[in-house]
């Protein structure tokens, strides 16, 4: 039987060319600008400048330790808390559950910011300690701030995974293992975290990914302790001997570093293939004792640790503050500042951007899902991989890759809005798309053969059946890029100007200037824009079960 | 006017694999067809060969006089209910059997105003209208079935297809769905293809039915021919049980007589003309068709290994002098049941039981109906 064509098939190879222009074109670009010199010659030296030089290369070995450090705490921080959560009933737990969501979905560097504010040099509580005891607290700059930053603002990405895993547990499980004299502990770790293990490769992997490629916890609170996607900003970007071609050798490097992880974490995950059918769930225990005591204290202590930075930044907005110094009283100062340093124009374009993008990565989404899923070919898993790129892309880096690609002509995008909304989109398309395409193939096809076979064209059955069935799935990946657009930093970073400014940028600003006051109102706007998203977003879906 | 669906020659591969290789079958209008076999027989495909979900490698299919064998599958003309239901989650029960009267092709748009009348007719059909505003999540496996039917009807299709249809329900409501569908399918006359494993399923519904293995059409007939005169030892095995033993036939004064290993012999009148000569055969005899004889002093012999009570009847597993095993169904009696151990005689009911030969895969006997080898009614 000949193949009619088919309006996928379009689609197959317009994407095929979107993708070839927005991503492939712009990694080409890096790779050549790190092996080609300003003469036009072919040349290793930026790798071997950088590999050579202990003051380049520690910054990857930097990178590393800090990172696995970070995944390796939020792991100790995050299964507790998902195990008391998931297997007794806590009192309050939608509130545990809604503030860990905030927390980890939070600006990423206002966390930061908001510890230096604490226990900075002259955060409140290091002056308290000063003053009232005379206590010097350790300084919090360096590797240390990184961790309590990064393992705070982390876990409860840990926490989200463990406990989407212990719910799929069988309970039947669990009695079967009673049954045959393993409880407790015991229990815990030889059938309960073993039945967990892909969920902890995948919340690790995510942990790593996202901890490896912060590029604003580093930048505001590690100082000496250089990371190198501080180092590829300061390359490409910084005040002092800015060389291009090194930051593109960096960005090779770390692409590859992320990429090694990342089949890492894919084959270990291979050696735990198993599938639960879960009929049973477990059924929630009561906390009792002294035990449901530490419980309740480790939890909520937890989660206050966690979100006292984003308070204590929206308490400080509305303090009085004569440039970095703040003074007794509130008011709405600074509030009044940011109106005249281009508030209006940051929340404008924070909002264009943020809408446009997410109906263009929805839309992408949808069809991108539909084409891997219903429509299995080679050309549409070359799409599917492609389309996986960003996943293993620091922002940073997609920033410079951009700024490469289409900073010059035929293709000067640099400086307008569609190169900051082609960005945004790059950057959270591959999650929306792996929601889109498991919400997919949970989908029987049989639904949508059943509209075919009562008349519905293949168009209607896609636009009636399909993408509304898709429609949950989508939407919760969507709230979440959401949220990620509004407050992205590491490649707007690189792309932004006076023009396509937006709030994260305008905060950032005001942080580098040492306007104190202003950064906290700015910072304070994000984080009540974030917050109403996620409390809407959680409020409609009643559901747990979200894919960050 | 019903519509019959004529098969001829049909070829389906994935890939290298052959599935389903030159079948051809034809289907009576206005008639309940069953295509019934083992998973992995080829039923399901070659329903969704007909339904269009699937591609057709070779053959030609035929409603009436028109070849569909290209035509979308959403101009066919088919009401089809699918195993899981398939109902659209996002619709409610109303919304989802308008669906498909909304989305009539041009010639035979109906009106709006029509729409919900239609929809209400079938509703109350299938007794659900009490149900329409309910979303399907809120809906039992057998409301859900009976939108699924609802839904499939109400644009009045010329064919009815169903995917194994009551596979998702519990035993006793299946019994109930069943004789809702065969009800409905009588009262609205539309040419049926319906896909099962469940063989007293495909007994109870069935105006005909096609057994097939391995992509092939064993036999096709009604329930009663199928079960009484299958055409061969697959067949009798596959539909109710069946205890095959080894035989050798031979032809005494114009008789059949069979003789088995252990030298009891039965006379056969029912065998045909045409296989009338010295052969060895395969006897197949269904537990019911093994008469238990306490007092005789001839017969086959055998020795019980057990029993099992089931009320109505008695099943009683036994061996042969020959070493063969074999099960026997007796009713109930009041008696008490017979030991384990104990050495019976049994009498074989010569006019049920059937004759293949060595081969197993032609029977000997007269009164075999295989619609297969005829041609289209």
């Amino acid at each position: 039987m000949k193949r009619k064509f088919e309006v996928w098939s379009a689609i197959t190879w317009i994407f095929l060319a979107l993708f070839a222009l927005f991503l492939v074109y712009p990694m080409f670009g890096i790779l050549k600008q790190s092996v080609i010199s300003s003469e036009g010659r072919f040349t290793l030296e930026q790798f071997s400048k950088f590999f050579s030089t202990p003051y380049y290369s520690s910054t990857i070995k930097n990178s590393f330790v800090v990172t696995i450090a970070v995944t390796a705490v939020t792991l100790l921080l995050g299964i507790p808390f998902a195990y008391f959560y998931s297997f007794y009933q806590m009192k309050g737990s939608k509130f545990l559950f809604v503030v860990s969501i905030l927390c980890c979905m939070s600006a990423p560097f206002i966390g930061a910011y908001s510890w230096i504010m604490l226990l900075g040099r002259n955060g409140i509580i290091t002056v308290f300690f000063k003053d009232a005891f005379g206590i010097r607290l350790g300084s919090i700059y360096g590797f240390g701030g990184i961790l309590m930053v990064q393992a705070l603002k982390f876990f409860p990405l840990v926490f989200v995974y463990m406990n989407g895993a212990f719910k799929s547990i069988d309970n039947s499980l669990i009695e079967a293992s009673a049954n045959m004299g393993c409880t407790g502990v015991k229990r815990f770790f030889n059938v309960i975290m073993q039945l967990s293990m892909p969920t902890i490769l995948a919340a690790s992997l995510l942990v790593f990914m996202r901890a490896f490629a912060d590029f604003g916890t580093p930048l505001l609170i590690g100082e000496g302790y250089r990371t190198f996607p501080v180092e590829i900003y300061n390359q490409y970007l910084g005040e002092n001997g800015t060389d291009h071609n090194f930051a593109a050798a960096i960005s090779v490097i770390a692409i590859v570093v992320t990429a090694v992880v990342f089949f890492i974490q894919k084959w270990a995950t291979t050696k735990y293939n198993f599938s639960i059918n879960c009929l049973n769930p477990v059924q929630k225990r009561k906390p009792r004792g002294i035990g449901g005591v530490l419980m309740y204290i480790y939890c909520y202590g937890l989660i206050a640790l966690a979100f006292l930075p984003q308070l204590y930044i929206v308490y400080l907005s509305f303090r009085n503050c004569d440039g970095a110094v703040f003074k007794p009283g509130f008011s709405m100062v600074n509030y009044e500042k940011a109106m005249k340093k281009l508030l209006v124009r940051s929340i404008n374009n924070t909002m264009l951007f943020g809408v446009v993008a997410l109906v263009l990565i929805i839309l992408f989404a949808i069809l991108i899902a539909y084409l891997v899923v219903r429509r299995p070919r080679p050309l549409n898993h070359t799409i599917d991989t492609l389309s996986m790129l960003p996943y293993i892309m620091p922002g940073s880096i997609i920033g410079i890759a951009l700024v490469i690609a289409f900073g010059k002509k035929p293709l000067a995008l640099t400086g307008t809005m569609a190169i900051m909304i082609i960005a945004l989109v790059i950057r959270r398309m591959p999650y929306t798309i792996r929601s889109a395409t498991a919400t997919l193939q949970s989908i029987p096809i049989s639904t949508e053969e059943a509209s075919l076979s009562l008349g519905a064209g293949k168009l209607k059955t896609f636009l009636t059946i399909t993408t509304p069935m898709m429609g949950n799935g989508i939407m919760s990946g969507a709230v979440l890029s959401w949220v990620a657009i509004v407050t992205e930093l590491s490649s707007a970073i690189i792309l932004y100007n006076n023009k396509t400014i937006t709030l994260t940028m305008s905060t950032y600003a005001a942080i580098s200037r040492g306007n104190d006051g202003l950064a906290c109102a700015f910072a304070a706007i994000l984080t009540v824009l974030t917050a109403i998203s996620l409390i809407l977003y959680l409020a409609v879906t009643k559901s747990e079960d979200i894919k960050l | 006017m019903s519509v019959k669906i004529n098969i001829s020659n049909a070829v389906k591969r994935y890939g290298n694999t052959t599935v389903i290789e030159n079948l051809s079958l034809s289907i009576r209008g206005g008639e309940f067809f069953t295509l019934l076999g083992p998973s992995g027989c080829g039923k399901t495909t070659l329903l969704r060969m007909i339904a269009g979900f699937n591609s057709i490698e070779g053959g030609d299919f035929y409603f009436n006089d028109t070849r569909i064998n290209d035509l979308n599958p959403a101009k066919r003309n088919i009401g089809m209910v699918f195993q899981n239901y398939a109902i659209f989650p996002h619709m409610n029960v109303r919304k989802n059997v308008e669906f498909g009267l909304k989305n009539r092709p041009a010639d035979k748009r109906i009106e709006k105003s029509r729409i919900h009348a239609q929809a209400d007719k079938f509703l109350k059909l299938m007794q659900i209208d009490q149900l329409a505003d309910r979303m399907p999540a809120q809906l039992s496996g057998g409301q859900q079935q009976r939108v699924a039917l609802a839904r499939a009807l109400c644009i009045e299709p010329d064919v009815l297809l169903m995917d194994e249809p009551l596979s998702n329900l519990d035993a006793k409501l299946r019994v109930e769905m069943r004789t809702a569908i065969k009800d409905i399918q009588n009262s609205v006359g539309i040419t049926t293809v319906y896909v099962t494993h469940d063989q007293e399923e495909a007994m109870a519904v069935s105006d005909r039915i096609a057994v097939m293995n391995g992509g092939v059409i064993q036999h096709v007939g009604t329930p009663k021919n199928i079960y009484q005169r299958p055409a061969n030892t697959f067949v009798a095995t596959f539909i109710g049980r069946s205890n095959i033993l080894e035989g050798q036939m031979t032809v005494e004064n114009g008789k059949a007589v069979v003789s088995l290993p252990t030298g009891y012999k039965a006379t056969f009148d029912t065998v045909a003309p045409e296989n009338m000569k010295d052969q060895p055969v395969i006897l197949c005899a269904r537990p019911e068709e093994l008469l238990l004889e306490p007092n005789a002093s001839d017969g086959l012999k055998a020795v019980i290994d057990s029993c099992v009570f089931l009320g109505l009847n008695t099943h009683y597993f036994v061996h042969l002098l020959s070493g063969e095993k074999a099960e026997i169904i007796q009713e109930s009696s009041i008696d008490s049941i017979i030991q384990p151990g104990t050495e019976v005689r049994l009498r074989l009911n010569t006019e049920k039981a059937n004759l293949f030969t060595k081969d197993g895969s032609r029977n000997l006997l007269t009164g075999v109906e295989n619609d297969l080898s005829k041609k289209a009614v």
